[in-house]
């Protein structure tokens, strides 16, 4: 079993909201998408970084992920 | 327009020997939206003559009614993009030409997989926002069946085009008024689809005789005018499902159905050989 060093006490959520906000600023290709859970899933940092690349989407997951396939062919 | 005309019967000719060899396949829906696409792509896409998955600076155009392969893959290969011999694969073994579209065969032309129904126009929005992104200016087309309409996810897709005002799109619904089963008013009457789309906030382009070139032309050119107007657009193509045979004609029976040897020789001599068959 793998074992896990403890860092500090954090919430998945957070680390998601952190990691998705570093992504943001390393690669220009990265686009966020989201079913109104922008709260909740700690994105506030990316779209603030990254305006033009956070697409709010209402709470339409299926619709989201069809977004998130048509935005795949301009790259 | 006469080279148009030709080319129309050649794909419907394509379009029955394709079903017909493998006894298997949508022909209605494929005859019936035959000179759209051969309007589409010959006349009002602005696209490049080589196929490239980015689709960058270009117009593109996604199928999400994917049942109408025959149609598609006939006119993607007539205009260049692959061999017209390919043709002959259709549905077999290992071909690129699937008897529903999908990309990892690689076929060019085609950039999303599609069949499973409901899907495709969220596909084109997900483009339509990737060239906002990318400051290309070029268009997004998209066909959607009328029972396709019935799929939920459509009118997620419907409301978000117009809540973030995608503007750089044009979806048409062919509206033959049936679907595999029966009339669409007999399987889920949808009302107005017409209205549907408006209260929705969409811009209605409608096309009386969605088998004439002439009308296809002009309706999709006024389309074209609406677009980058902070609004989508939206077109009711009304067409007749397996126009061009008469036998398939005002009758949902040839939605999937292939016809039979003597079926396909009276259908082919409907449509005698203009281009040369594959």
């Amino acid at each position: 079993m793998k074992k896990y060093t403890y860092t500090q006490k954090k919430d998945t959520r957070s680390g998601f909201g952190a990691g998705l906000a570093e992504l943001g600023r390393t690669n220009p290709n990265v686009v966020a998408l989201c079913a109104d859970l922008i709260g909740s899933l700690k994105m506030n940092e990316f779209i603030k970084e990254n305006p033009e690349r956070f697409f709010q989407v209402g709470i339409a997951e299926a619709n989201m992920m069809g977004i998130a396939a048509g935005l795949t062919i301009g790259w | 327009m006469e080279e148009l005309q030709k080319l129309t019967i050649q794909v419907r000719r394509d379009i029955l020997r394709m079903v017909h060899k493998v006894n298997s396949g949508h022909p209605g829906g494929s005859l019936g939206c035959t000179e759209f696409l051969v309007v589409l792509y010959k006349i009002l896409m602005d696209r490049k003559l080589t196929f490239e998955m980015n689709g960058f600076n270009e117009d593109l155009f996604f199928l999400s009614n994917g049942h109408i392969s025959p149609v598609f893959y006939s006119v993607l290969a007539r205009v260049g993009y692959f061999d017209v011999d390919e043709l002959n694969t259709f549905r077999l073994l290992n071909s690129r030409l699937q008897g529903h579209p999908t990309t990892h065969e690689g076929l060019p032309g085609v950039r999303i997989a599609s069949g499973s129904l409901g899907q495709g126009l969220s596909v084109a929005i997900g483009a339509a926002e990737a060239k906002k992104l990318n400051n290309d200016n070029n268009l997004i087309y998209s066909l959607h069946g009328d029972g396709e309409l019935q799929e939920g996810q459509n009118w997620e897709a419907i409301m978000y085009a117009s809540a973030k005002k995608i503007d750089n799109i044009i979806a048409t619904v062919d509206l033959n008024g049936k679907q595999i089963d029966g009339a669409t008013d007999d399987v889920l009457p949808m009302g107005s689809i017409k209205n549907k789309f408006e209260s929705f906030g969409w811009l209605v382009v409608e096309i009386e005789n969605g088998n004439n070139i002439q009308d296809i032309t002009s309706g999709m050119q006024k389309a074209k005018s609406l677009t980058k107007n902070k609004k989508p657009v939206c077109v009711l193509l009304k067409t007749m499902m397996g126009n061009g045979v008469d036998f398939m004609m005002h009758t949902h029976a040839w939605h999937g159905k292939a016809p039979n040897d003597e079926q396909l020789e009276s259908a082919l001599a409907q449509n005698p050989e203009t281009l040369g068959d594959y």
